[in-house]
């Protein structure tokens, strides 16, 4: 998992916990990196799982909340970054729609071993239908990112998951806009 | 607070790992790019290097490529895409005679020939609209000499790096071909012209068309042959020509014809067709094989020509002809059983005149009779001519060949001449060629007829100088000789414009020559037509005033002769024994008794003689004599009175009597018969002569032709004469020469009696008597002058007479001394 995930994510606990909620489950997990993340690296995807667990044992929080609101968050930091991305699109769905095609293609350019979950959209007038693929199995950090992008854009919308399995490596989403 | 410490501190290490990892990433990111930035590097070099090599042999190639262009045979340019050139090769430059400046950057409109320049502009405007690659033109352009040139241009459009487009042509100087082109268009169109012309010719010609294929079924007709024949084209074409047309009689004809076209045989006939109303059509077909394009015979065309009036003309000339011939034929026997009857009438009329000459006639008479005598001579040469001319025309004359001696024929000519001849003033010349010394095949009575004819005129139309007759052998081959006569006088002569009618019949040079000298007019006619039948032609050459000269050249078979190489030693001599016959000879001239005695003698007659007329009828009896030899001219009876006697006695009627005569008016027999004679003979006389015509009436036994010694005599005597009449009998021509010795001062004292008494009768029977005895010793001179003589003294004139009588007995004194000589020459050769 790119190390960006990582620090972005320590930079979230740090603004909504504090230091002290870092280094609480830095120490309480036996982490091979040690702790220590830059965004340039690469870390295994096992040690998110594990602070994510840490860091819901400390907040009493579930993980699924902890995941979508990092999902809200980075949103956030992708669109500090990367604005292009962003200012060609005028409309959510169509934003969401590139991400399979054209994001993602981009991502792969710069960092070739990136892990990256799969889309599948259809549009069909005001709704739309998006499916999430991936093994990490992360669909609420998905969630929270195309919540975040829906409010960017400024539609009043609506959102419905569904698991299309138990594993929840396979995921519905279905968007609907007002009129 | 330790644990605010300790925290910041786990956090300080943390910060300082994560930042020794992110350097550590760095540093390998930063290789990597290194790497991946000195790869791209090499590339880089790489990829200039293959550039520069590419732009090298890029640059290469174009410097080919242009050197290729700029020495192409073709012409090369390029084109802006608004017609300007941009560029041209060297030999495109040349090629017109424009410096390079004048083109490049010029349209290529202003080097477009004014009557092509529309076309092409037009052609590339339309190129233009649409999409294309590659295009083909051809045009005229001008050269800067304002000559014409033919090009092909091939146009490919292209673009220029910086997108502008351009073309690229390649040309090619087409003149040559497009002058074969029009040539060939010019020849084509000059061919289908004359196929139209042709083709109206035949249309108009009156010439009916129609093809047939191999089985003789029509398969095509022509308007015209419809026309000619009634039929409509639809009617004929599937037919079997030869069941619609062929009329009976004319299969075979049409048969071989349809045979012979098979065989690419051209045949031209001439058949009778019948039409579609059953009518008869006589036509000419030129009919020719036609074949497909590999050469087989796969029909032919028949060519029609209605000739049924021509036939019917054809038919109605042969008729006209036929009769035209058999008038012709019945005029032609007309003619010849007319001869007889108008010959015998004509040669009493003439012998009547003879006889009239002899009785005393006052000078007026005499000068009618001569009139009337020369009147009916020129008559019957006319008569005799026209007969002879009217035979030849009617081809019922054709030539007798047998061995002919030229040499004895044309000698006797000459000799026969010397004595007729009236010109005293001309001399008589046979020059013959020494190598003619064979006898020739040929038909001698044609021959002579010829001769007769050229000499007779060369004796009319020449007073003065010499007539010769000059034979020579002109070429010798295997088994023939060419033979050439001429005849030469220095005569008048013939203008040459005159020369060209002289042989037509009944015209003479001019229409005084009659008049002036005489003639029918018809001699030489006859004589081109006998002359052409023995295969010859008689060419004239003559000069007006100086003479003429008739010649003419016959291919002769030789023949072996009889005296061949003896000629100049021995004459010939033919033998008879008359055993058991008596002939009666009645003559008062002792010389011509000697003379005949001698050869009745040798050849074994018996005879009697009578010195006249009176003395022959007491001779005569029944059955004694064989023959009777009978002078006309005698003393006491003469021959015509005694003749007419003789054939009232008993005995007389049938028997032969031979007219001796001096006279030259006789020489057929045929005029003898009016005067009660059975033939003549025309002293003087040769032994052959003599022999030949006792062997026409009395059966003698012919012995064989002996060979005499010829005897060389003095050169003023006539020794071709003397060797004819004695033939080598040297005892013979003693005896004659001795006698002639004794006779002659009896004979020249009457004569000079006559002459003294002026005696004009007298001096023309002296002179007439004593005239064959010159000759007969070889004096043939003398005897001509006799005969002068003899005629001064007709025409009363004395003067002549005496001039006359003094050169003779001059001329006699000079020839007495010779014959003396001779008489010794010839005894002593005759001891030895």
């Amino acid at each position: 998992m790119k190390g960006i995930v990582f620090t972005e994510f320590l930079e979230m606990v740090e603004k909504e916990f504090g230091y002290e909620t870092i280094d609480q489950i830095l120490e309480d997990n036996e982490l091979a990196s040690g702790g220590a993340y830059t965004s340039v690296g690469t870390y295994n995807h096992a040690e998110m799982i594990d602070l994510l667990g840490s860091l819901s044992a400390i907040s009493k929080q579930e993980v699924s909340a902890l995941l979508h609101a990092f999902g809200r968050y980075i949103f956030d930091t992708f669109l500090k970054g990367y604005p292009q991305f962003f200012e060609k699109c005028a409309h959510g769905f169509e934003f969401l729609e590139s991400i399979d095609g054209h994001i993602h293609v981009e991502v792969k350019k710069l960092y070739p071993d990136a892990m990256l979950p799969r889309f599948e959209t259809t549009i069909n007038g005001t709704e739309m239908a998006m499916n999430y693929y991936s093994d990490r199995r992360f669909s609420d950090f998905a969630s929270g990112l195309i919540e975040r992008t829906m409010e960017y854009y400024g539609h009043g919308f609506s959102m419905q998951k569904e698991l299309m399995n138990q594993e929840g490596s396979e995921v519905k989403f279905t968007l609907k806009v007002a009129e | 607070m330790n644990e605010e410490v300790e925290r910041l501190k786990r956090r300080l290490e943390r910060e300082i790992k994560a930042r020794k990892q992110a350097e550590t990433t760095l540093e390998v990111k930063a290789r990597d790019l290194f790497n991946a930035n000195e790869r791209l590097m090499q590339l880089n070099n790489e990829l200039e290097h293959q550039i520069s090599a590419r732009t090298f042999e890029l640059e290469k190639s174009e410097i080919r490529y242009r050197q290729l262009v700029e020495n192409a045979s073709d012409i090369i340019y390029n084109i802006s895409e608004t017609g300007e050139f941009l560029y041209m090769n060297a030999i495109g430059i040349k090629a017109f005679g424009y410096a390079e400046e004048e083109i490049i950057g010029a349209n290529f409109l202003t080097f477009v020939a004014p009557e092509s320049k529309e076309q092409t502009a037009k052609h590339y405007a339309e190129l233009a609209s649409e999409l294309w690659q590659n295009d083909y033109y051809e045009f005229s352009v001008l050269s800067k000499e304002g000559e014409t040139y033919w090009i092909g241009q091939s146009v490919t459009l292209n673009t220029k790096e910086n997108g502008e487009l351009f073309f690229s042509a390649i040309a090619r100087d087409i003149s040559e071909r497009k002058k074969a082109e029009a040539k060939l268009e010019d020849a084509q169109k000059a061919l289908e012209k004359s196929e139209v012309k042709y083709r109206s010719i035949i249309e108009n010609m009156d010439l009916g068309l129609m093809e047939v294929d191999l089985d003789g079924i029509i398969t095509r007709v022509y308007e015209k042959f419809n026309e000619m024949t009634g039929y409509r084209g639809d009617e004929l074409v599937g037919k079997i020509a030869k069941d619609v047309f062929t009329t009976p009689g004319y299969e075979d004809v049409v048969d071989e014809n349809i045979e012979g076209r098979k065989k690419g045989e051209i045949g031209v006939y001439e058949i009778k067709i019948r039409k579609k109303n059953g009518e008869h059509l006589w036509v000419i077909i030129s009919g020719a094989p036609f074949y497909d394009e590999k050469g087989n015979v796969i029909g032919s065309i028949g060519i029609h020509y209605d000739i049924t009036e021509r036939k019917q003309m054809q038919l109605d000339l042969e008729k006209a002809k036929r009769e035209a011939e058999e008038a012709q034929e019945a005029e032609q026997l007309f003619l010849a059983s007319m001869s007889h009857e108008i010959r015998t009438p004509l040669n009493v009329m003439i012998g009547m005149s003879h006889l009239l000459e002899d009785t005393p006639l006052s000078g007026a008479q005499s000068d009618f009779l001569s009139v009337m005598k020369t009147a009916s001579n020129m008559l019957k040469h006319l008569i005799s001519d026209i007969l002879d001319l009217s035979k030849i025309d009617a081809g019922k004359i054709s030539p007798t060949t047998s061995s002919v001696d030229l040499v004895e024929l044309c000698k006797s000519l000459i000799t026969t001449f010397k004595v007729k001849s009236e010109n005293h003033d001309v001399e008589w010349i046979c020059e013959l060629d020494s190598s003619l010394d064979h006898n020739y095949l040929t038909d001698a009575q044609m021959l002579n007829q010829v001769l007769i004819n050229l000499l007779s005129n060369a004796d009319r139309f020449t007073k003065k100088g010499q007539v010769s007759l000059k034979v020579f052998v002109a070429k010798k081959s295997e088994h023939t000789d060419l033979i050439r006569w001429e005849v030469l006088d220095t005569g008048i002569g013939i203008q040459q414009q005159d020369i060209a009618v002289i042989f037509d019949r009944y015209r003479q040079a001019n229409n005084n020559i009659s008049n002036e000298y005489g003639g029918t007019g018809l001699g030489l006619a006859i004589s081109q037509k006998l002359l052409h039948l023995l295969g010859g032609e008689i060419v004239v050459e003559s000069q007006l005033g100086i003479g003429s000269s008739f010649q003419f050249e016959l291919e002769l078979e030789r023949r072996e002769s009889t005296n061949s190489n003896a000629k100049n030693a021995f004459a010939t001599l033919n033998e008879i024994s008359g055993h058991g016959h008596k002939v009666l000879v009645v003559e008062d001239n002792k010389m011509n008794v000697k003379y005949v005695g001698a050869l009745l003698e040798k050849w074994n007659f018996e005879f009697d003689h009578a010195a006249n007329g009176k003395v022959a009828l007491e001779l005569f009896e029944p059955e004694k004599y064989a023959l009777i030899l009978m002078d006309l001219q005698m003393p006491e009876m003469d021959g015509f009175e005694a003749t007419k006697e003789l054939r009232n006695l008993p005995g007389g009627t049938d028997l032969p009597i031979i007219a001796l005569t001096a006279s030259t008016f006789i020489s057929k027999k045929e005029s003898a018969l009016p005067l009660g004679m059975t033939d003549f003979l025309c002293k003087p006389f040769t032994p052959d002569q003599f022999s030949t015509l006792l062997s026409k009436y009395i059966e003698v036994e012919d012995q064989m032709t002996t060979k005499q010694a010829v005897l060389e005599y003095h050169i003023s005597l006539d020794g071709e004469y003397l060797n004819d009449a004695y033939g080598g009998d040297l005892e013979h021509t003693v005896e004659m020469m001795s006698l002639f010795l004794d006779v002659l001062p009896d004979g020249m004292k009457r004569l000079e009696e006559s002459v003294a008494k002026e005696d004009f009768k007298g001096i023309q029977q002296q002179s007439h008597r004593i005239k064959p005895t010159f000759t007969m010793v070889g004096l043939t001179p003398l005897s001509s002058l006799t005969r002068e003589i003899g005629q001064a003294a007709k025409q009363n004139d004395f003067s002549d007479v005496e001039r006359g009588f003094r050169e003779l007995q001059r001329r006699i004194e000079e020839s007495l001394p010779i014959i003396r000589e001779e008489i010794i020459r010839i005894a002593k050769e005759l001891k030895s």
